[in-house]
């Protein structure tokens, strides 16, 4: 059947209009909608910044280019065979801890200077655990040969804190980690390249 | 802007309820005299498009689609109100055809509507604006054709009888 003439018209009447609803209408639809679609947070764009983070911080460890590795303080330095030490007999712990000529020699500067240090203005300790403790500092002759003082006869009885030490021994294992952590994850990264450019390479 | 409100992004379904909410309110005025009525009508429809929003194929006009959620709801609404009452007249009679004038606002026309019987003017909505076919609106509404038939003819002729006064004094010659 024919479309009648009054539905085209009305139709084309209603068609052209347009009922603006109210302010409140879509603050209701909006509530409605919370209620049976929860809104989606953001956590692409989260994983995303936190993902770009972990890569830059870790890259300028990696790239750290004044990365100064410290050196390993000892409690005590090796004697050398056959020298007498009145005062390492006095001490009520002594401690033998062989190590690399190198470490030696710097351990043997950073300690004397330490010991003159510690002579001029002994270090305050804690009340707690204030148990100073006696150790001697020998230093062997060959390790120091530009030291104007030969070290073989300088004995000096320095005070030495224990925490302190506990620290540094701590503070040194902490940085032995991070750096076979840097190490391994660095080696990684070249090992990736190496394998990309190898793949781009064959696929030329 | 359908996709976005695919993933419940809410500016992007704000910036469809801008769009379309005025078309859709007109349309549910259409069929609910009350324009309160109508817009909470309005509403629930609208949720019903963001909810079912993955079932639209894209085939067609999204605006049609959304259109026929809006009547939809409307038909629900008024027949939990029982507004919905058909004389049951099998008898169809010819409609004579006469117009309308084109100069007669559209608020004239609605009120000529509104004060069509309920379910000759959802009959008339469905059929003459809509363009459901009558077996369609007797599925929709649960009728005879013959009832669907019947009542539109009455709808126009009492549309007819309603404006022709409008007519003669909107051309100022009353």
């Amino acid at each position: 059947m024919a479309r009648h003439n009054i539905d085209k018209q009305v139709k084309r009447k209603l068609d052209e209009r347009e009922i603006k609803p109210s302010d409140a209408a879509w603050n209701r639809l909006e509530a409605m909608l919370d209620d049976e679609q929860p809104r989606r947070k953001p956590m692409k764009w989260l994983f995303i910044a936190a993902g770009i983070a972990v890569v830059v911080a870790l890259g300028s460890m990696v790239f750290r280019t004044d990365y100064v590795r410290q050196p390993a303080p000892a409690v005590v330095t090796a004697e050398p065979k056959g020298a007498v030490n009145d005062d390492a007999q006095k001490s009520p712990v002594p401690m033998v801890l062989p190590m690399p000529e190198k470490t030696q020699r710097a351990v043997a500067e950073q300690r004397h200077e330490a010991a003159r240090e510690k002579l001029v203005a002994p270090a305050v300790s804690e009340p707690t655990l204030d148990i100073p403790t006696e150790i001697a500092v020998v230093v062997a002759p060959e390790s120091v040969p530009s030291d104007p003082v030969p070290a073989v006869h300088q004995r000096k009885r320095i005070t030495v804190n224990p925490d302190v030490l506990l620290s540094e021994v701590n503070r040194e294992l902490d940085a032995s980690f991070r750096e076979k952590v840097i190490r391994s994850f660095g080696q990684s990264v070249h090992e990736v390249r190496v394998t990309l450019s190898n793949r781009n390479l064959e696929q030329q | 802007m359908i996709e976005r409100s695919l993933r419940h992004d809410r500016k992007a379904q704000h910036l469809l309820y801008n769009r379309f909410s005025p078309r859709m309110l007109s349309v549910c005025r259409q069929y609910i005299k009350d324009l309160h009525h109508a817009e909470d009508v309005m509403i629930t429809g609208f949720m019903k498009v963001f909810l079912n929003l993955k079932q639209f194929e894209g085939k067609g006009s999204f605006e049609g689609w959304m259109r026929r959620i809006m009547v939809n709801e409307c038909i629900t609404h008024l027949r939990a109100r029982r507004q919905m009452g058909f004389l049951e007249d099998e008898t169809f009679v010819e409609d004579t055809s006469n117009d309308i004038d084109d100069l007669l606002s559209v608020d004239d026309i609605q009120a000529a509507i509104d004060n069509l019987p309920d379910g000759c003017r959802m009959i008339f909505n469905l059929y003459a604006i809509e363009g459901y076919k009558h077996r369609e609106i007797a599925e929709m509404l649960g009728i005879t054709e013959g009832t669907s038939k019947s009542q539109l003819s009455h709808a126009r002729q009492l549309l007819q009888q309603q404006m022709a006064p409008l007519k003669t004094y909107d051309h100022g010659t009353a």
